[in-house]
């Protein structure tokens, strides 16, 4: 799949059948937990980013790598498919050394994020 | 089930802790291999789900410092690779990795995988108490077939087993010890008279008797049918005045003797005592000579292998 520009149109920037799957996760009362997950995730993400934007400025690809690695794991466990493939290239591009091809994915990842954010938000105001 | 979680990325430590506690086990979250290791060493864990690459030890490193424990309980790992990794996934598994789990973890095959968890760890749970069972019976075993099973005493297996320990403590550390060998007073009259159930009875009661006198350290033993072995850690000395102690408390015990003359006899004991000096074999010769020596003196006396000198003597000097 070629993620270029900020998401393809028409792809979705999450997997609702991923969210579904964290919706079933309860607490011990049998609450879905959904809400405190994606908050969790939506107040993590803005960190990562801002860590990787630090890094990039300081041209300190090694944290870059780690950074992205990170982001990889976290966004695709909650179905942001575009922000994983993203993360991918930029840690690809990272351990490359290529630094141009960094910045370039960056500014693609802000944008996902943006739009994984929006629709996130939208999911945790119907789960409300 | 307590299942340690170890992910470094706060978030995604966070979904599978609330995923593992949802479908009802104990998650335990850890941001470090070594938070986890920690887990491990103070409490019971059924599984840990380790994510591959953090900081500190890796997941592999991780289940290989578990793997390394002397510990019964087992421990079920499974690390948590990214999609494409196969190679870490083999290695992981040669490792002694229980499963492999691909991120993002799918939630249903988190469920099924703990399922499996569930039968492995419980399976080992039992092998580990059968071991246990195993290993209690066998400390039994071994203390039963010391035991004379008439007198509750040691038996002659123990005894020599025993007397190779106090003298090897006396050669390397020069603790001395000394024997008491004990013989009931006319016992074949005692059989003859009232029948060997009579006997063994009569036997009891003065094992019992021995029992009470002894202190920790002291030890006593069937020597033979009705002989009886008592060691002292102590010097000649004070192993006489026990055996004299001994030889008192049974004959206040007035154990009745219907096999000898006169009405109210009693049964007695007559004693040999000898400090263990030399090899096990001279000093119980020695300790039987003595006792032979309180026989042909009247019995129900103790007297002591050296100077052939009848207790209360000794006893009494300082």
């Amino acid at each position: 799949m070629e993620v270029g520009a900020a998401g393809i149109a028409g792809d979705p920037a999450v997997d609702e059948a991923v969210i579904e799957q964290l919706a079933t996760i309860t607490d011990s009362e049998g609450f879905s937990v959904l809400g405190e997950l994606l908050n969790a995730f939506l107040a993590a993400t803005p960190v990562r980013l801002d860590a990787l934007d630090q890094a990039l400025a300081s041209r300190d690809l090694p944290v870059v790598a780690d950074q992205a690695h990170a982001l990889t794991g976290s966004s695709a466990s909650f179905g942001a498919r575009g922000m994983a493939a993203l993360c991918r290239r930029l840690r690809a591009a990272a351990e490359h050394g290529d630094h141009d091809e960094a910045q370039l994915v960056m500014r693609h990842l802000h944008a996902e994020f943006l739009r994984v954010r929006a629709r996130l938000v939208t999911l945790t105001r119907r789960g409300a | 089930m307590n299942v340690v979680v170890v992910d470094d990325d706060p978030v995604v430590r966070l979904v599978l802790a609330r995923a593992v506690g949802s479908l009802g086990h104990v998650a335990l979250p850890a941001d470090t291999a070594e938070v986890a290791l920690d887990y491990v060493r103070r409490m019971t864990i059924d599984v840990v789900i380790s994510d591959w690459l953090m900081p500190g030890l890796n997941g592999l490193q991780l289940c290989q410092e578990i793997r390394s424990r002397d510990a019964m309980e087992y421990v079920y790992f499974m690390l948590v690779t990214a999609h494409d990794d196969r190679e870490h996934a083999m290695a992981g598994i040669a490792a002694g990795v229980d499963d492999c789990l691909v991120k993002p973890v799918d939630l249903f095959d988190l469920r099924l995988r703990l399922m499996v968890a569930e039968r492995v760890t419980d399976l080992h749970r039992r092998l580990a108490e059968r071991q246990r069972g195993l290993e209690r019976t066998n400390v039994e075993v071994a203390a039963t077939a010391r035991l004379d099973p008439l007198t509750g005493l040691g038996n002659r297996l123990k005894m020599s087993e025993d007397l190779e320990v106090f003298r090897s403590r006396r050669d390397r550390y020069h603790q001395p010890f000394g024997v008491a060998l004990f013989d009931i007073d006319h016992f074949k009259s005692l059989n003859d008279a009232a029948g060997h159930l009579a006997g063994d009875d009569a036997l009891r009661q003065v094992a019992s008797v021995v029992r009470r006198e002894l202190r920790e350290a002291d030890m006593a033993y069937r020597y033979g049918g009705e002989e009886l072995l008592v060691v002292l850690p102590a010097g000649v000395r004070r192993v006489a005045a026990a055996a004299e102690r001994i030889r008192k408390a049974v004959e206040d015990a007035a154990i009745a003797h219907p096999g000898r003359p006169g009405p109210g006899s009693v049964v007695t004991l007559s004693a040999g005592v000898a400090g263990a000096e030399g090899d096990v074999q001279s000093f119980l010769l020695a300790a039987d000579n003595a006792l032979y020596r309180a026989k042909s003196e009247g019995r129900n006396r103790v007297m002591v292998a050296t100077q052939w000198a009848a207790v209360p003597e000794l006893a009494a000097s300082p």
